[in-house]
């Protein structure tokens, strides 16, 4: 078991390392000049003379070979000093820091809503097919999936911030204001999830343990809540984890529409205002945040059901 | 001895793609209080179509006819939930695999949950005694443990008898049991053979065993019938039709039983499409193979101790009263 999660944690560096040397490259090879967005940051629109840009550009260590700044920026890494922010001058690490929770907690907010809503309705769905609900759900599923983030997200704000004046939409300056970006994300997420949880619980109530339940006599309830929900929690936190891990990645566009403080906009300023350092941290935060979550969730598995195999 | 169970005249049509397919051809049989009724066969014969009716479960492609009545109820008759109301306690079933078992509860649960619904047990301290209690009588080395274990922390043997505990665990009047103890070592099925055999002997439980197994009826059965194709073609208690079989496929079985040679039936059974009047073993039968005249049986013939054959080769001995 610990050799296993050896080899896990190894192929996670190795993926890390991955993500690092292809953003690194991939940064330097697309356009603008970081030294003339650093001086245009910090002189503002006057006119900034060559051989200030040089200055910075060497202050930076952005005259160097390629090469040389890659290797000097992965020693760096290894120390754990990801640089400063070209814009704002505060270490990256530290504003990274600062937006994460934000991200963190919507996310988490909204897979757990999810969960809480999707499972009892999809393992419903399952017991009673084609009947009432599972048409109605059937029919929420198709149509959030047709349905892209910020059009919902722009929907919600018009109807509940515009029209009816009941939340707020922008910022984050007490609980109220999670409400609509929570919304957004869980309607997105649940409808999909009650697709999973019923097609993986009709496996189940198909399964001879279940089968062999009901001869038994054992209520509709006591089949549905605790042998086939005990038996569909794997497969469907695999997938709440997927859906964290989407939460997280499409908080570009959620934290852009609703002015949220979180690592989403932090990165929409930062490809915007090219600055490389910062870029390079967060995509190597993304990527750690997905292989963490991979890891964690196996670990979790193995936690639960200690009869999975680890042979590959 | 009163009659527990007794199923007359039962006809399953299953409507299907290929054809209307007959699974069971119209059998009969009567189940006494403390008896085991065996029902043997090869796979297609309509044996689990069997177990599937006397557990309630009805498919929806299923046409059935006749009757199956329990302690005055005919079963094909009850609404779904006074069928329900006999499962677990009235009625219980003994699965073939330890796929049965959920791999995420302990034994423990498995027994308490059904003793918590069938004997409106409440208290957790007697619903555990009670569990302890069916273990020691499967005779575990160490109920306590198996009480707390997962199926996985067992042996193959070990999970079959934790099955046992929890069909038996509210002593039904009757166990269903669909090839129960089949692909055992045999050391291990005598074994667990010989614990049913004790269980249903203390409690005066009566089961139906269907099974493609002759070792099984042998060792447990009291009265045993041979199915072949949806019909009976032979029954009576089981030491007449196993040691004096008379009718040319229980022959053939117990031929093809390994310490009499394994030697095969030539040919297939026709299958439940086919549909004509007239013996069904005819195509594989040595002597009306060769014939060209359809041996039709319109009653078995008995041959005295409640031994019943379809053939037209065996004489009747004695008048063939109502079989029912
Ligand atoms: N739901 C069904 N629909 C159509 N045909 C079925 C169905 N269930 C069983 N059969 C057919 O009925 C026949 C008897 O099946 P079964 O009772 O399972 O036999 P056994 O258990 O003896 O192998 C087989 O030919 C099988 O293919
Ligand atoms: S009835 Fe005729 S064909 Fe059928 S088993 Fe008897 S002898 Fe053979
Ligand atoms: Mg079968």
């Amino acid at each position: 078991m610990w050799q296993y999660f050896l080899k896990r944690i190894l192929n996670t560096i190795i993926v890390l390392f991955g993500a690092v040397t292809l953003t690194f490259f991939f940064m330097h090879f697309t356009e603008g000049d970081p030294a003339t967005i650093i001086a245009l940051d910090k002189y503002g629109g006057q006119l900034i003379s060559p051989e200030v840009i040089d200055r910075l550009a060497s202050e930076e260590g952005l005259n160097r070979s390629i090469f040389v700044q890659y290797t000097g920026w992965l020693k760096l890494i290894c120390t754990g000093d990801f640089g400063h922010s070209l814009r704002s001058g505060i270490p990256v690490l530290d504003e990274i820091r600062l937006c994460f929770p934000y991200t963190f907690a919507l996310a988490l907010i909204s897979v757990f809503i999810t969960a809480i809503v999707a499972t009892p309705l999809g393992i419903y769905s399952a017991a009673y097919q084609n009947r009432f609900l599972d048409r109605i759900t059937r029919f929420i599923a198709s149509f959030q999936v047709s349905i892209p983030n910020f059009y919902l997200a722009i929907i919600f704000i018009f109807i509940f911030s515009v029209k009816l004046k009941l939340l707020p939409s922008f910022g984050c300056d007490n609980p109220t204001h999670f409400i609509l970006p929570v919304m957004v994300l869980a309607v997105l997420q649940t409808g999909f999830t009650i697709r999973i949880v019923r097609s993986t619980a009709i496996e189940i109530l198909e399964s001879e343990y279940v089968q062999f339940a009901f001869a038994r006599g054992l209520s509709m309830n006591r089949i549905l809540f605790v042998h086939v929900l005990k038996n569909i929690f794997i497969p469907v936190l695999t997938f709440l984890s997927l859906q964290f891990l989407m939460a997280i990645e499409g908080s570009i566009i959620i934290e852009t529409i609703f002015a949220w403080p979180g690592i989403g906009k932090l990165f929409q300023e930062a490809v915007f205002g090219r600055d490389f350092t910062m870029i390079q941290a967060l995509v190597l935060f993304f990527a750690a945040i997905v292989c963490a979550i991979n890891l964690l969730v196996d670990m979790l598995y193995i936690f639960i059901n200690r009869s999975i195999s680890f042979i590959e | 001895m009163k009659k527990l169970l007794s199923v007359k005249k039962l006809k399953v049509v299953y409507d299907s793609s290929a054809g209307k397919v007959h699974a069971l051809r119209g059998i009969s049989f009567n189940v006494k209080k403390g008896e085991i009724f065996g029902i043997a066969g090869e796979s297609g014969a309509g044996k689990t179509t069997i177990c599937r009716l006397l557990m309630g479960f009805m498919e929806k492609n299923a046409g059935i006819s006749g009757q199956v009545d329990f302690n005055g109820d005919d079963l094909l008759k009850l609404n779904y939930k006074d069928l329900y109301r006999l499962y677990g306690r009235k009625i219980g079933f003994l699965p073939q695999s330890i796929a049965s078992l959920n791999p995420l509860l302990t034994i423990g649960t498995h027994i308490t949950e059904t003793l918590k619904k069938n004997l409106k047990i409440k208290k957790k301290k007697i619903l555990k005694k009670k569990a302890i209690y069916i273990l020691d009588a499967l005779e575990f080395s160490d109920s306590r443990q198996v009480y707390n274990s997962f199926p996985y922390q067992l042996s193959g043997g070990m999970n079959q008898r934790a099955l046992l505990a929890i069909a038996f665990c509210c002593f039904p009047d009757l166990v269903i049991a669909d090839e129960p103890f089949t692909g055992l070592d045999p050391d291990v099925q005598n074994r667990l053979l010989e614990t049913v055999r004790i269980l249903k002997d203390k409690k005066n439980i009566s089961m139906v065993i269907v099974t493609h197994d002759l070792k099984v009826i042998e060792k447990i059965c009291d009265k045993t019938a041979i199915i072949y194709n949806g019909s009976f073609v032979e029954t009576g208690e089981t030491k007449d039709v196993i040691k004096t079989p008379l009718h040319p496929y229980t022959q053939s079985l117990i031929k093809a039983m390994p310490e009499n040679g394994m030697i095969p039936t030539w040919g297939f059974a026709p299958g439940a499409l086919y549909d004509d009047a007239g013996c069904s073993f005819q195509p594989r039968c040595p002597t009306g193979s060769k014939e060209k005249k359809k041996h039709i049986i319109n009653s078995p013939a008995s041959v005295g101790n409640n031994h019943y054959v379809w053939c037209l080769n065996v004489k009747n001995q004695e008048s063939v009263k109502d079989l029912l």
